[in-house]
Order: structure tokens, then C-alpha cells, then sequence
């Protein structure tokens, strides 16, 4: 698969320009270049490290520990985690630092209404990693995030990369357009995105897309954050949509020692 | 085929029209159909009849017809066998092997056509055939190789198609068109793509690319767009002789007939407009060019200086045919993309007095010579718009109505037409337009890579 070239990475001020909307609305997604920069993933990575060790310990309540993707492990036996749900509740630093770079502007930005994010319902904000080696996350397969008949709909997936992602890694791919018409064929063209550490990607809520498997022995983490336009549920309020139970299934990566 | 006979019967125009459908209907028209044909007595009309279920889409009518034809009009009956023994549809080409293996009236009447059609579908090599060597695999192939056997031990017949058979020559192929005369030498360098940092944007700047920026190898560029004049002597050529030079994924039975050839405002030495994407690319395979690439684009329009105009850094009116120049006045400058829209959504195209204007406006070189860029039409790349890619379209089965949407058939127009405020006259702006779109803004011209060019 070739590199893009053209794609347009556009720059956020705190504000969603008219032109960065109608090219969300017309393709479903929209990349921002640098949104964070170094020192700001350091403090999401930071965060990730010491929640992955808080949930293995057990501080982590159940009802916020991951049920969706198995833990990978070592030769040692030493577990890894691929997914951490309701991480800006227990990550107060990524917290103030999503708030200090205007992230919650994006949501009401792009979806052109009052959005509220996900926090303390349905995982919150979801810190995800896949690797290609001893994993049991590596690829996802083509999916919508969320069904388009679910009250919390329309909402944004926000995508912060704390890793560069590429075609060797894995990166998104997306069907550009999508969101508004079913494609006409079984096997659509997917487009990939590639990004840098920093970069953020917002992709509507139901736009197909997949990513590929790591194929080298890199690992790719990022933090997804979700703006709603929809019904509010209650705190506490479990991840359990459709597409959240058919959500294991897709996983296609190698299951941990696998390779 | 003779011209057509009047009273043509009912049951024949029934059959010829019939599309799709219950099997049980199609019977029921081929039943009329073949009585009809039983009761014919005018040679002629019979021969036109029969044409119609030979050449019909159906396999089923095809195959039927055929069983007529042997039956009732044997000296159609040899070509219709031809015919027949060429056809994809093994189930019509069976009921034809063996008829020719039956009856030896029509190996010998039809045995030159048989034949030649034989040597077609197995290869020409008699001697393979007559070995019985080679990609045989189905039913159809053995009873096609036994024929094709039969028919070569007939040293004289074999002798005949044989010595009839095209033989390969270099002067099958075409003479390249190619000619540099109106084209610019662009030679290689570096092309920073879109909008500079610290560039005051405006609403036709691109977001930033992904790879900022990439060297373009050395190419030729016409100096100016394809003319109406130009495009017409191909769309000539290609009803003299075919579809010779069109992309293979080009819409079936593809008129290249401009849409704005009826438009008297459209003169001979105007841009061609009103032709889709693959009209361009067979245009440009008839002249031994191809379209450019959106980087060969950008980079004969801004030169090493990365300029944003094709003549400098600000926007001059006078070189640059624009919604300025067709509405005679300060239309556009200033406008965000909302009043400019307002704008073009009360214009009256159809009662302009003028819409697109001649090539050759002189003023608006780039650095390298290349004239027209901007302004008076849109002109189709070969790259994809969304992704910047070489567009490599794969829709031969979709309906043209179903591209709409598809980001992958969205190719990259550049440098603003008739219709555009001066934010999109630029070296700069792009825009995404879908492939088949034939419009009275989009238009064209060609390139050719230096490493195309013949040594003279």
C-alpha cells in the first residue's frame, strides 16, 4: 500500500473552521497536525504507565477495568494491557491537559451542537495499544464504532496518537464518505491515514474503517476521547451497544505468544 | 448487413427488445420468434431476422438462432457458425462445433470462416492444433480442437486460411502522434506543495499535505489547454477507427463527444470543456501524451520559487480569465466562498454571451513558460484529490450514478476556470471533481515525461 500524499492535515486553535468542517462532514474525518506536543504525550503516557499498574494491582474499581480485550503476556508471564477504559477519570493530569489544548471544543466544532464527552458512562475516554508481537490486539476489522440508531448518536471519535502510526503499524483505515452512504461495494477501498505522535484524528461515529496489523516490533498506543451530540446516560452506565459486544469478535492480531 | 426491411414481423422486434426477465416470457417471445422465422420466404428478410437472435444477448436466443439458421438458411447458415464458434458462451459455441462436426455442407461452405474462427479461439499454430497440445481443458475445447483437426487434414482449405491469416507487423501498431511543438520543457526540481507556512490563507488554500514536499522528475507540459479544435479531430478519429486510445475502464459504448459541442459560445480555439476525466485521458493516449500529474501541475505553475501565481506572488486580474473577466466587473475579489457561491448561484449561464475565451492569454507565464494555468478552465490531473495518489479507476461494472460519494473516483482539477473568484486563481488551489463529471469549467491539457520522449 502506498504512502498518501495529499491528505490535508489541517491546524487547531481551540476553534473549528468552517473549511475543517465541511471536510468533516463531506469525509467523515478530519486530521489535526501537532494538536499536542511532546511533553504532552509524555503526560499521557505517563498517566497510561501508572493506570495500567494501578488495574493490574486491583486499585482500579471492577466496574473500570477492561472487559473487551485480553491482557497480552510476556515470557516472564507479565501481563500487558491493551485497553484502559474511564481514563480521564483516573488520569487527572491527561484530564487538565485535554481541557488546556481546548479539546472540548472539537465536539460542538465538528458536530455543530452541544456535545458533552465521555467521562464516567459507556468507558469514558478509552486508552488503546496494539503490537504485532506476543499480542493478543494487533488488527481490528472493519467496523462502525457505533450503530446510528444509538441515543447517544451523533458523536465524534477523538483520536490522540501517542505513537507515530503507519502502514507498517497498523495505522486507521477509513472509507472517506462513509458516514453518509453504504458502499457500493463489498470490499470498499479504504484510505490510510498515517499520523504523527501528537496528531490528532476525528472520524465520525459511524464511518467504516479497520486498521491493519503491526507487522513490525513496534507497539502504537492512543487515546480516544468521544464527543456526544446524544442523550446523556446516567454515571456509571455500562459500555454495552451493539457494536461495543461485537467489538472482541473483530479483533484479528495474533493471540498473546502466539509469534 | 443490408439496410433495414420494412415490415419487420411483430414477433421479431418483440424478441429484439426482450432485456431481462422471466425465463418462461423468453420462451414464450422465442417460440413466436422461431415459428415466425419458419414462415419467412424473402431471403433477405430472413437473413435480417435471424441477425437479430444471432447477435442477441441473450445465449439462450443466440443459441436457438443458431439452430435456425442451419435449418433454414444455409448460405447464412456458414457465417452464422463463424460467429458462433468465436462466442464466450460455451453452451453457444457447443451446438455450433457440432453442427459443423455433422454436417459436411457446411465444412465445406463455411469451412473458411470455421476455420479462421477456430484458429482464433485455439491459437494459431496449426501444428499444436493438429498435435492436439496445449490449453485444452473444457468440453467445448476437445469438440473445438476435433473440428479444427478436421478441418486442417483439408490440405487445400488449410493451405487457404493459413496463408489469409494477418501476419504480425510493426506497422500494426499505430505511429505515435507525439510532437514537443506546443509543449514546455519542465525540468526537474523540488515542488513544496500548497500553501507556505506564514501565508496569509485564503478559502481556496488547501489544508497542509501530508508530505509537504517530494521532486518531480523532468517532463514536457503543453503550453496551453487542449482546444476545442484539437479534442474534435480526435473525437473524429476515434468514429474512423475505434476506441483505440481509451482507458480500459472507461463507461462501455463511450461517445467522447464534448457536452458543450452543440455551444456556439464555445469557439474552436476555446479550452475544450464538457469532457469527463476519461475523455482527457483518451485524448491525451491519442497524441502520445497523458495527462499530469497534479505535483507536474503545481510545479509548472510555480516554478523553483514555489510562486503562488503562476506569474508571481499577487493576483493580477488582467492574465487570468475569472468570474472578473465574464462578468466585467470586480466580481469576486474580496468574496468569502459564501457570497461567491451567492454569486454563481444567480449567474445565468445560459444567457452569458461568453463563458470560457481563447488560449494564448498572454501575461500569465509561469517561470517556465507554460501559459493558461490559471483561470478559464478547471484542468483534470491524473492524480486522485484525497489522498494525492495516481488514479488507477477500477469501475467497469458500477453505474456511472453510483461513482457520486466514491472518494476514489475523485480526481484532482487545479488553476480555477471562467466561474472562479481570485482565491482559487492560484497555483495552489485544488479541488476534488468525480471522474465521469463533464462540465462547461473542467478541461485540459497534456504532459509527456522526459524519459517518454524518443531519441531524435
Amino acid at each position: 500500500m502506498s504512502s498518501p500524499q495529499r491528505i490535508p492535515r489541517f491546524r487547531y486553535d481551540g476553534t473549528v473552521t468552517a473549511e475543517q468542517r465541511a471536510f468533516y462532514e463531506q469525509y467523515g474525518f478530519v486530521i489535526y497536525r501537532g494538536l499536542f506536543d511532546a511533553q504532552d504525550v509524555d503526560v499521557i503516557r505517563r498517566d497510561a504507565e501508572h493506570l495500567e499498574r494501578e488495574t493490574l494491582e486491583g486499585n482500579v474499581p471492577a466496574e473500570h477495568r477492561d472487559q473487551v480485550i485480553k491482557p497480552s503476556y510476556d515470557e516472564n508471564g507479565r501481563a500487558t494491557l491493551h485497553r484502559l477504559p474511564y481514563f480521564t477519570l483516573h488520569s487527572a493530569n491527561t484530564r487538565d491537559l485535554i481541557e488546556r489544548r481546548k479539546l472540548d471544543a472539537l465536539g460542538p466544532g465538528l458536530l455543530g451542537r452541544p456535545t458533552w464527552r465521555f467521562e464516567d458512562a459507556i468507558d469514558g475516554a478509552v486508552w488503546q495499544m496494539k503490537r504485532g508481537k506476543r499480542s493478543s490486539y494487533s488488527a481490528l476489522d472493519w467496523h462502525l464504532d457505533f450503530p446510528h440508531d444509538l441515543p447517544l448518536t451523533p458523536l465524534v471519535n477523538v483520536g490522540i496518537y501517542l505513537d507515530d502510526a503507519t502502514v507498517r503499524n497498523g495505522c486507521l483505515i477509513l472509507v472517506p464518505g462513509s458516514h453518509r452512504y453504504p458502499p457500493r461495494r463489498l470490499e470498499p477501498l479504504g484510505l490510510p491515514i498515517e499520523a504523527e505522535a501528537g496528531d490528532v484524528i476525528c472520524h465520525t461515529f459511524n464511518i467504516l474503517h479497520h486498521s491493519g496489523p503491526v507487522l513490525d516490533d513496534t507497539s502504537r498506543a492512543t487515546l480516544y476521547v468521544y464527543y456526544s451530540a446524544g442523550q446523556k446516560p446516567d454515571a456509571g452506565t455500562a459500555y454495552s451497544h451493539r457494536a461495543g459486544e461485537d467489538f472482541a469478535k473483530m479483533i484479528t492480531g495474533a493471540e498473546a505468544g502466539a509469534r | 448487413m443490408t439496410t433495414t426491411t420494412p415490415n419487420v414481423p411483430s414477433e421479431v422486434l418483440h424478441i429484439a427488445v426482450w432485456a431481462d426477465g422471466p425465463a418462461a416470457e423468453r420462451d414464450t417471445l422465442l417460440d413466436g420468434y422461431l415459428n415466425t422465422l419458419e414462415q419467412l420466404t424473402d431471403p433477405q428478410l430472413l437473413e435480417e431476422c435471424l441477425a437479430v437472435g444471432l447477435l442477441h444477448d441473450a445465449p439462450e436466443i443466440r443459441r436457438q438462432a443458431l439452430a435456425a439458421a442451419v435449418r433454414l438458411a444455409p448460405e447464412l447458415a456458414a457465417e452464422a457458425v463463424g460467429w458462433a464458434l468465436a462466442d464466450p458462451d460455451e453452451s453457444v459455441r457447443a451446438p455450433a462445433l457440432a453442427s459443423l462436426a455433422r454436417t459436411p455442407d457446411l465444412r465445406s461452405a463455411g469451412g473458411p470462416s470455421a476455420l479462421h474462427a477456430l484458429l482464433a479461439v485455439l491459437g494459431r499454430s496449426p501444428d499444436q492444433i493438429t498435435a492436439g497440445v496445449g490449453n485444452y481443458v473444457t468440453v467445448a475445447d476437445a469438440h473445438a480442437l476435433a473440428s479444427a483437426q478436421t478441418l486442417l487434414a483439408d490440405t487445400a482449405l488449410a493451405a487457404t486460411v493459413l496463408e489469409d491469416l494477418p501476419v504480425p507487423l510493426s506497422a500494426d501498431r499505430l505511429p505515435s502522434r507525439l510532437s514537443l511543438e506546443g509543449m514546455r520543457h519542465i525540468p526537474a526540481g523540488q515542488l513544496r506543495r500548497g500553501t507556505h507556512a506564514g501565508e496569509e490563507d485564503s478559502f481556496g488554500d488547501p489544508g497542509e499535505p501530508v508530505v509537504p514536499e517530494i521532486t518531480v522528475e523532468g517532463f514536457y507540459l503543453d503550453t496551453c489547454p487542449v482546444t476545442n479544435d484539437e479534442y474534435d479531430a480526435f473525437v473524429a478519429d476515434v468514429g474512423a477507427q475505434g476506441h483505440l486510445w481509451c482507458h480500459p475502464d472507461e463507461p462501455r459504448n463511450t461517445d467522447h463527444t464534448r457536452s458543450t459541442a452543440d455551444d456556439p459560445r464555445c469557439a474552436a480555439s476555446h479550452p475544450v470543456t464538457g469532457v469527463s476525466w476519461y475523455d482527457a485521458v483518451a485524448y491525451a493516449a491519442w497524441c502520445g501524451k497523458r495527462l499530469p500529474t497534479e505535483d507536474e501541475w503545481e510545479r509548472a505553475a510555480r516554478g523553483d520559487d514555489h510562486r503562488r501565481h503562476p506569474w508571481g506572488e499577487q493576483f493580477r486580474p488582467e492574465p487570468v480569465r475569472g468570474l472578473h473577466t465574464v462578468l466585467g466587473e470586480d466580481a469576486g475579489a474580496g468574496l468569502d466562498r459564501r457570497a461567491w457561491l451567492r454569486r454563481l448561484t444567480d449567474l445565468s449561464v445560459a444567457e452569458l454571451p461568453e463563458l470560457t475565451g481563447p488560449v494564448n492569454l498572454p501575461g500569465g507565464e509561469s517561470p517556465f513558460g507554460v501559459r493558461d494555468l490559471c483561470g478559464n478552465v478547471w484542468e483534470w490531473t491524473s492524480t486522485r484529490f484525497l489522498d494525492g495518489l495516481p488514479l488507477e479507476p477500477r469501475f467497469g461494472t458500477m453505474d456511472p450514478g453510483d461513482l457520486w460519494g466514491e472518494w476514489s473516483a475523485e480526481v484532482s482539477v487545479r488553476g480555477g476556470a471562467w466561474s472562479s473568484p481570485p482565491a482559487l486563481l492560484t497555483a495552489v488551489s485544488r479541488a476534488g471533481k468525480t471522474l465521469v463529471t463533464r462540465s462547461p469549467e473542467i478541461g485540459f491539457r497534456c504532459a509527456v515525461s522526459e524519459s517518454e520522449v524518443p531519441l531524435r
